[in-house]
């Protein structure tokens, strides 16, 4: 299986003003917050070096690293690095240079990423004020610190030339400390987005009104950053469209930016990003068309920031979108191995990035605990790479091939265990096989191909329509047994005492036909025009959107019935932005802080959990959204009955896709624990 | 020296084997000043060593988790663990107090991975079903509680306090709501006491006799099938007749009724003194009472009134480290009231590990040391011009360190916009800030002048060698909605001089998604007016603190107020108002009399500007600087007061 002519452009040299790049992949990091502990909470830290250094070492091209703040007003995380006059110069510089040496150590090259989020910015521990072109709140869509979302202040020509010099001075701690080069950010509704765009942008001084006035603190930034930094380093500029619902800098108003920005020659790059962090939902190469615009008006290279999750035909957007750059991080988390595997070719076996968003935009930025990581391919993938294999082909028995057995089988096979896998229906995939039916969810189903190449290549016996049992599992008699038999659908008492929800898909006593999400995904469910989805706190998220969205999509009218303050609290900013967009345009209505009690003939009744009045909404069907109770009848009998039984999933307890691999995991080093003692396992 | 006001408070105690100086206990709450393994830093021993300064007896540590399956990372297990918490208790010891830890395990309501509970079982905010423990897993906690006991020993810390409160996992076993096991540790009263109970014995057994361990317990969960106070009373007979114990923290609540375990200023002080009382009743060692108690005077009528032997104060004491110190020396007017406002410390507590808390009221909070107000070098002429809160603080700031201040308000009275936002209904403690710094300008001798504009000659005449611009805000309206202007459109603080001038059916424009829209809203509801609040936001009232906002909403849906998010007014004719739906462009056009816009206003920066190099220094502080909220404007005041 050779690598395509498509994917071999990909690994082609590519020059970004004086700088060579091994490749044309780049990993743009993840999350802003790489500061360290609290009383260094601004500085590098010491294991960054290590990060990029691991980066680097997989092969990508170019890495554009954390952000970096300017400035003391100018900080989106508590634990942003900040690296502007206001933070001593050492040991900022001594510790980057840690960094930049180990990425050229293997060969990498590495930008520094300055930035200001003006209006975005996290009033954080200092409580200063938000500074920003005009006294404005941010307008709605865009992501809006925890806290923040302030009318700011609008800057003095002294505070402009105070946060111009800023520029400047972070440069050249940039270049003293060895960077490859600069990229100031003027993209994602930050501090130079704001002067850009005519939303944010109400000044009528220098430097607001035509797009000359409005582009004109992004030029001194990048002339004080170039003279900064001098001609050694490449110098670019990150723009995007802005996030808001409506009005501002557009997607097509980004060639005339890039344009203007580029002319003086000042300039050796654009880097072009989404409004919005692309999530599921979009597109693959969501906004390269954009990029490719830019590419053209700019006459610069362009590095392409957007969704990349399959990189067979990424080879055309430089062939043909010409695009010089582009933007892998999400591939390059899910699989670490990405560059490394495209330079021996064979694609089938990339763990896919699915889009989902769920660990790697949101956990991060918010408690930046610990660096960004892929839900699948969880830090330290210590499990992943060349397997030790201490099972020794012991016999291990799977039951469920949902995510948390997929990953389980996939994992022993891979530690040396004689792997049998049970299913009870008839395809592998659980739950995340439903999910992927969803509207715009199909991504999920390459995480499905890619466990079945794996359990081919591994040789896992797979068996389908076997639901097993207490005797399944003793006439098998494996040395080990992982129990992943996921959960049940829950269902609120008063469907389960009128008998209503018991039938799926069924008919409640009033004559009210009651369903599941699951039946529903499923396909097996059959309802009128007008639809309640009563969905509960546990379901407030990726599962109610799916199903609203899903079932909006087949022409149903949907009334989406939450407890909650808003349906998808619990979502990462960009899925539910995102989500939110498209379902009120296709009239899914929202009744929220309100919880389903009952149905009448023809009335689903809900009552408002906060003052208790009662409401009802005329309705074909309802369908339930009520989350999960674990299957646990099978673990639960087998570890009365003998050793060596673990479980893995919602079993355990209804989670998510995170749950389900982190369990596996878990299970994983259980077994290593058992196999290594010569003991067999039991839970602690 | 006065006499003691307060001799009940001011009493010394014995708990287990230790004698407290006073009956006054800053109780468990995690700052968030850690590093990114749980452990304190700097900025919290100097916190902790604050309030023990200030007169505090007892000054405990926030949940420290001791079990992986709480938080991935154990402090207990760290090899810092004895340098770092033993450093914090030697300097809490240093000024006469003791220093407390808490022992935790977060169950089913928080935690990073999978959540271990008693039950499957889930609970706001993050509504995550836990698995249900084995015994294994059970054994395997009970034994982490131990190892974590004789790590607080070995760092040479003073106390032990086990979190068996607030629906963590002590709560979840001890309570039928979230305990329905069929084993020997759920069911029968005894049977779900048999947990905690082996909590307490390891605990005890880990630390030996001498060291003293108090169990912290909520009495009431004010939930149907939860924890009662007669089902609490005989728990903690049990476990105070076991002889384990040397006090008992009663507090109450779990996540169900979260703004119960941090009270929102709609309860009334002391809302749930009753409750520690009636464990006091029927247990023998000493009892603490929490919840809402902010006074001295209601402090000691507690103690002195034998409802319970201590008092924990923690926003009290969060407002105002000094409190201890400020009540014994006959200070009690010089304190900095907590607000109930729960804004900057529980709001900014769930918002993320690393941001840690602040308080409205108290700027210093988390910057003990570096904002310790050091005398000035050269003694300024400064002239604050604004009354409001940002006003006040930079005038105490420079008065405390030896400035001389003259402070201009236009207005007849100090305090700004806090007096109007403290006419809402319910929203009276926001007075207290007002009653504090008019104490604090008389004490600091600050040259106040009310009813009196000041202009930049004014201000010129005084030469004066700093100028402070704290002029606030004034009313704007929301730029871009064609025909606002041929409505009746009022900005909120207007609401509050001309209520009789609106109309039957008004329409509140929440720019804003604090209180300005919401509490406005429920002034003009209990006027009898029809309501409707548009916010653009996901939900209105997303910036208020989540205990907050719970007791809000229904008050204002029963109040009949109609809450219409994710909308904006696209364009007014007259009376009547069309409205869309941001995400759908879906428009409705509604009638209404009256507009009400809650959007922050305009800066009155003017003022600065004219100024400008024509005095020494000109500052901008407060909403004159950008309309933000209280705690910007003491923190604005704050800064400035000490750059002077
Ligand atoms: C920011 C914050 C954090 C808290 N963290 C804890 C905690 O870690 N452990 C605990 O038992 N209680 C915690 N609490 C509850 C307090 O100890 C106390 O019971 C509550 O604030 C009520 O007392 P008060 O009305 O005097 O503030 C916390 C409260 C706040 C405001
Ligand atoms: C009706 C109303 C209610 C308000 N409620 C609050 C509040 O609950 N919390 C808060 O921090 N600020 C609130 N504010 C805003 C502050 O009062 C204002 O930002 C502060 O007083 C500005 O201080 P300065 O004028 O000294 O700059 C409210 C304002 C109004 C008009
Ligand atoms: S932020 Fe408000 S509630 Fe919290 S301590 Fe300060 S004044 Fe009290």
């Amino acid at each position: 299986m050779g690598t395509s002519a498509t994917e071999a452009n990909l690994l082609e040299e590519v020059a970004l003003g004086p700088v060579r790049l091994r490749n044309r992949l780049a990993f743009l990091a993840p999350t802003p917050a790489h500061g360290g502990t609290d009383d260094e909470a601004n500085l590098p830290t010491e294991e960054l070096a290590r990060y990029w250094e691991a980066v680097a070492a997989a092969g990508i091209g170019l890495i554009v690293g954390e952000h970096q703040s300017v400035h003391p007003t100018g900080t989106s995380h508590p634990r942003v690095v900040e690296s502007g006059p206001a933070t001593p110069a050492e040991p900022l510089i001594g510790r980057y240079t840690k960094v930049t040496e180990a990425v050229h150590r293997c060969e990498g090259r590495i930008f520094a990423h300055l930035y200001h989020p003006g209006l975005l910015a996290n009033p954080g521990y200092r409580l200063l004020p938000l500074w920003a072109p005009s006294a404005l709140r941010v307008p709605v869509g865009a992501p809006v610190p925890a806290g923040g979302g302030a009318i700011g202040h609008a800057m003095s020509e002294a505070e402009i030339a105070e946060v111009v010099a800023a520029f400047a001075e972070a440069a050249r701690r940039a270049g003293a400390a060895g960077f490859d080069g600069v990229e100031v950010d003027a993209a994602s509704g930050y501090l130079l987005a704001e002067f850009l765009s005519p939303a944010t942008n109400r000044r009528n001084d220098a430097y607001g009104g035509g797009l000359a006035e409005r582009c004109r603190m992004v030029v001194e930034v990048l002339a004080a950053v170039r003279a900064a930094v001098g001609t050694e380093l490449a110098v670019g500029v990150r723009l995007g469209p802005d996030p808001y619902v409506e009005g501002g800098l557009a997607e097509d108003g980004l060639p005339e930016v890039a344009a203007f920005l580029s002319a003086p020659g000042g300039i050796d790059y654009v880097s072009v990003v989404p409004g919005l962090v692309p999530d599921a939902a979009a597109p693959e190469a969501a906004g390269s068309q954009t990029a490719s615009a830019v590419a053209r008006a700019a006459g610069v290279p362009v590095l392409y920031s957007g969704l990349l999750t399959d990189l067979s035909e990424a080879g055309t957007l430089v062939a043909e979108g010409g695009l010089a750059v582009l933007d892998v991080t999400r591939a390059a988390l899910a699989d670490p191995g990405l560059v490394t595997k495209l330079l021996s070719g064979g694609p089938s076996f990339f763990r896919p990035c699915v889009a989902c968003n769920q660990t790697c935009t949101t956990r991060a930025s918010q408690a930046a605990m610990a660096p960004a990581s892929c839900l699948f391919t969880p830090l330290p993938s210590g499990a992943d790479g060349a397997p030790n294999r201490f099972g020794d082909d012991r016999s291990l028995l799977v039951v469920g091939a949902g995510l948390a057995g997929l990953e389980v089988a996939r994992l022993a096979a891979g530690a040396g265990f004689m792997v049998t896998l049970l299913e009870a229906g008839p395809e592998v995939g659980g739950q995340l096989r439903l999910a992927a039916r969803a509207p715009r969810r199909a991504r999920l189903g390459r995480a499905i191909q890619f466990y079945e190449d794996q359990l081919a290549q591994w040789g896992v016996e797979v068996a389908l329509d076997q639901p097993a049992t207490v005797e399944t599992v003793e006439s098998l008699d494996p040395d080990f047994v992982v129990a992943a038999t996921g959960c049940l659908p829950d269902r609120p008492a008063w469907s389960t005492a009128t008998g209503g929800a018991d039938e799926r898909p069924g008919r409640g006593a009033s004559g009210l036909p009651i369903t599941d999400v699951r039946a529903v995904l499923a396909g097996q469910a059959t309802l009128g025009r007008r639809v309640v989805l009563a969905v509960s706190h546990t379901e407030s998220g990726y599962v109610s959107l799916a199903a609203a969205e899903f079932l909006a999509d087949q022409g149903h009218e949907v009334w989406l019935v939450t407890p909650d303050f808003e349906p998808a609290g619990m979502v990462d900013f960009f899925t539910s932005e995102a989500a939110y967009r498209r379902l009120l345009k296709k009239g899914v209505r929202i009744e929220p802080t309100c919880e389903v009690e009952g149905v009448t003939d023809g009335l689903v009744l809900f009552s408002n959990v906060f003052s208790g009045e009662a409401g009802s909404l005329p309705a074909d069907g309802l369908v339930l959204a009520q989350g999960g109770v674990a299957d646990d009848a099978l673990y639960r009998a087998l570890r009365g009955l003998r050793a060596g039984v673990l479980a893995a999933g919602d079993c355990v307890a209804p989670r998510d896709m995170e749950g389900a691999i982190s369990d596996a995991r878990l299970v994983m080093a259980e077994l290593a624990l058992a196999c290594r003692s010569g003991e067999t396992a039991g839970r602690r | 020296m006065a006499p003691n006001p307060f001799p009940n408070l001011f009493s010394p105690i014995s708990i287990g084997h230790l004698t407290l100086r006073n009956r006054i206990y800053s109780p468990p709450h995690a700052p968030g000043f850690t590093d990114r393994f749980f452990m304190p830093s700097e900025r919290a021993i100097a916190y902790w060593e604050a309030k023990a300064a200030g007169g505090t007896a007892m000054v405990s540590s926030g949940v420290t988790p001791v079990h992986s399956s709480a938080i991935r990372v154990v402090p207990f297990d760290n090899p810092r663990f004895c340098e770092v918490y033993g450093s914090a208790a030697e300097r809490v010891r240093a000024h006469g107090a003791r220093f407390v830890v808490q022992l935790w395990h977060g169950g089913a309501q928080v935690g990073m991975g999978t959540r271990w509970a008693p039950s499957p079982y889930a609970t706001p905010s993050e509504w995550r079903v836990a698995h249900a423990m084995d015994k294994a897993e059970i054994k395997d906690v009970i034994a982490a509680f131990g190892r974590a006991a004789a790590r607080v020993k070995e760092a040479g810390c003073d106390v032990i306090e086990i979190h068996g409160a607030h629906g963590y996992l002590l709560t979840e076993f001890a309570s039928a709501l979230s305990n329905h096991r069929d084993d020997e540790y759920g069911g029968t009263l005894e049977n779900r006491a048999r947990f905690v109970a082996e909590v307490i014995e390891s605990v005890r057994e880990a630390v030996g006799s001498e060291f003293t361990v108090g169990l912290r317990f909520s009495a009431d969960e004010f939930v149907d099938g939860g924890l009662t106070i007669e089902e609490s009373q005989e728990m903690l007979a049990r476990f105070s007749a076991q002889g384990k114990l040397d006090y008992l923290d009663i507090s109450v609540g779990n996540y169900h009724t979260e703004e119960t375990i941090i009270a929102p200023m709609y309860f009334p002080l002391g809302a749930f003194v009753h409750v520690a009382a009636a464990i006091k009743e029927v247990v023998s060692i000493p009892v603490i009472a929490v919840g809402r108690i902010k006074d001295p005077a209601q402090a000691e009528e507690i103690v002195a009134n034998g409802y319970a032997d201590m008092v924990a104060l923690n926003r009290a004491i969060i407002a105002d480290p000094e409190f201890a110190n400020k009540a014994r020396e006959g200070r009690s007017e010089e304190i900095r009231w907590c607000l109930g406002c729960n804004e900057a410390c529980w709001g900014r507590s769930y918002m993320g590990l690393a941001e840690g808390i602040a308080c409205v009221v108290n700027p210093h909070l988390g910057f003990e040391r570096e904002t310790s107000l050091v005398p000035a070098e050269h003694r300024k002429r400064v002239v604050v011009v604004g009354g409001g809160p940002a006003g006040l603080e930079a005038a105490r700031v420079a008065a405390e360190r030896g400035h001389s201040v003259s402070l201009f308000e236009k207005s007849e009275s100090l305090g700004g916009q806090l007096n109007k936002a403290a006419k809402a209904p319910l929203r009276v403690d926001l007075a207290d800030c007002v009653r504090y710094y008019s104490g604090e300008m008389a004490r600091l001798k600050v040259d106040v002048h009310l009813g009196s504009e000041a202009s930049a000659d004014s201000v010129l005449e005084a030469a004066p060698d700093a100028v402070v611009i704290a002029t606030g805000s004034s009313p704007a309206l929301p730029p871009d909605v064609p025909g606002l202007e041929s409505a009746r459109v009022h900005e909120v603080r207007e609401v509050y001089d001309g209520l009789e001038e609106l109309g039957e059916r008004v329409l509140v424009l929440a720019g804003e998604g604090h209180q300005q829209a919401l509490s406005t809203a429920e002034l003009l509801a209990d006027a009898g007016r029809d309501v409707e609040v548009v916010s653009p936001q996901r939900f209105c009232g997303h910036e208020i603190e989540r205990n907050t906002v719970v007791m809000l909403y229904p008050r204002l849906l029963s109040k009949g107020v109609r809450l219409t998010p994710m909308s904006w007014v696209r364009r007014v004719d007259g009376r009547s108002v069309t409205l869309v739906q941001i995400y759908s462009g879906g428009e409705r056009t509604v009638e209404v009399d009256d507009i009400v816009v809650a959007a922050g206003g305009r800066a009155n920066d003017g003022l600065a500007a004219d100024l400008l190099g024509r005095v020494p220094e000109v500052h901008l502080i407060g909403d004159a600087l950008a309309p933000r909220r209280l705690l910007y404007a003491t923190q604005d005041g704050c800064r400035v007061g000490r750059s002077l």
